[in-house]
């Protein structure tokens, strides 16, 4: 005779497979949440070395870049330093030449008041004690080659001495 | 969820009435015999479960939680019995043996969760059944209580219903209906004389660490017996 049970209970291979399948569950979920923890883990700890690396990686980039700009600086300074060198050397009409051999020549008593140079002339304005010092003059700075036909074009009293003026064409240096 | 209770072989068997509460832990030995491993009978005395309504579930859950829990059985399954004014019982005679739910006329029926089982043959040829149904809000009654203790609740049925199926195991292939006609009829349909104090000491041992009258708690005994069986039929606990 079945027994008349007024409730509706699971079998027990119901009951036992519910309790089997709820330990799988909680097995299952604790094994899978150690491994999701894991890969969290190892990917925190490869993104905490990126994080690291690329913070030093810019310390670098930071120290490298200053240098570099110092030195591009120092370069600047030094490419324009050569290149107003150049353009010294390079200059055509360069006076130093000229007044190095006004200098040079310039002794005694005569003295040298002004001095124009154009393109191609040079005008000299010479305080002198006589009309000879400065014909002399003349000619030791004619010998030189770097002027050509200098002549006298005027000669003036200035207080006790004479003021004279020369005009001639440059020659260019060799 | 995470509480799943464990599973155990051990049976627990509660039997609640409006005179008391009777909760018996029996096991089977290595011979199949069945021991009585415990015992404990609480009288009410305050109206906590009149008319098998429940009016004071905490003092019951108290009760079985100590049952269960002195004797570690929170992991047994339970089979309960109940009986009493509200729980509808009945033998009822037809014309035919295979009858169908709507041969019942009762109207109490409609509202209670009921069923019947073929009892035995009339010599008239009719054929006697015994039906037996509870009313929804007292089956949540009981299963509220389950719930609150907890335990395992796998059968709750009526007392006659456990004394049948004891019948039908004291007899096992010797089982005859009529006999059951007979017996039945002897004794006016109360199951508990069909059993004598020997039958039961026959089928149950009861060692001398558990006290009691047997003479006195004879019937309840053979309620839980029978409540054990039905249990273990279910649960193949036997």
């Amino acid at each position: 005779m079945e027994p008349i049970n007024f409730l509706t209970t699971l079998s027990v291979q119901e009951l036992r497979s519910i309790t089997q399948w709820h330990r799988f569950s909680i097995f299952f979920i604790g094994i899978v949440s150690v491994g999701m923890l894991i890969i969290q883990l190892q990917q925190l700890q490869t993104l905490y070395d990126l994080h690291h690396k690329q913070k030093s990686m810019k310390s670098v980039d930071a120290t490298t870049i200053k240098n570099y700009m110092n030195l591009k600086e120092q370069e600047l300074r030094a490419t324009t330093k050569i290149n107003l060198l150049n353009e010294r050397i390079s200059y055509q009409n360069d006076p130093s030449p000229y007044l190095r051999v006004l200098q040079e020549f310039q002794a005694g008593n005569i003295r040298l008041v002004s001095c124009t140079l154009t393109q191609h002339t040079i005008t000299l304005t010479l305080l002198v004690p006589d009309s000879r010092s400065i014909t002399l003059f003349a000619q030791k700075i004619g010998k030189t080659g770097l002027f050509k036909g200098l002549k006298l074009v005027s000669l003036n009293p200035h207080k006790s001495q004479l003021l004279g003026t020369l005009k001639g064409s440059l020659q260019g240096p060799k | 969820m995470w509480s799943l209770p464990k599973l155990s072989t051990n049976i627990v068997t509660i039997s609640l009435n409006p005179q008391s509460l009777t909760c018996c832990w029996i096991e089977k030995n290595e011979h199949s015999q069945l021991i009585l491993r415990s015992y404990k009978q609480t009288l009410f005395s305050n109206l906590e479960c009149a008319s098998s309504i429940i009016f004071n579930p905490t003092l019951l859950k108290q009760h079985i939680q100590d049952f269960l829990y002195s004797h570690q059985l929170t992991d047994a399954f339970v089979c309960m019995s109940c009986s009493g004014p509200q729980i509808m019982e009945s033998t009822v005679t037809l014309t035919h043996a295979s009858p169908n739910a709507d041969d019942f006329k009762f109207p109490k029926l409609k509202k209670m969760i009921w069923d019947y089982r073929y009892l035995y043959p009339q010599e008239n040829g009719h054929a006697a059944f015994y039906i037996c149904g509870i009313s929804r809000h007292l089956l949540l009654q009981y299963q509220l209580l389950a719930l609150s203790v907890p335990y395992n609740l796998i059968l709750l049925t009526t007392e006659r219903m456990a004394l049948l199926r004891l019948y039908h195991h004291f007899y096992g292939s010797a089982f005859r209906a009529g006999q059951l006609a007979v017996e039945m009829n002897q004794y006016n349909h109360d199951m508990h004389e069909i059993f004598s104090l020997e039958s039961l000491k026959r089928m149950l041992i009861i060692p001398a660490t558990v006290s009691l009258s047997l003479q006195k708690e004879k019937n309840y005994l053979l309620t839980h017996l029978g409540l054990f069986i039905t249990g273990g039929d279910l649960y193949g606990a036997n």
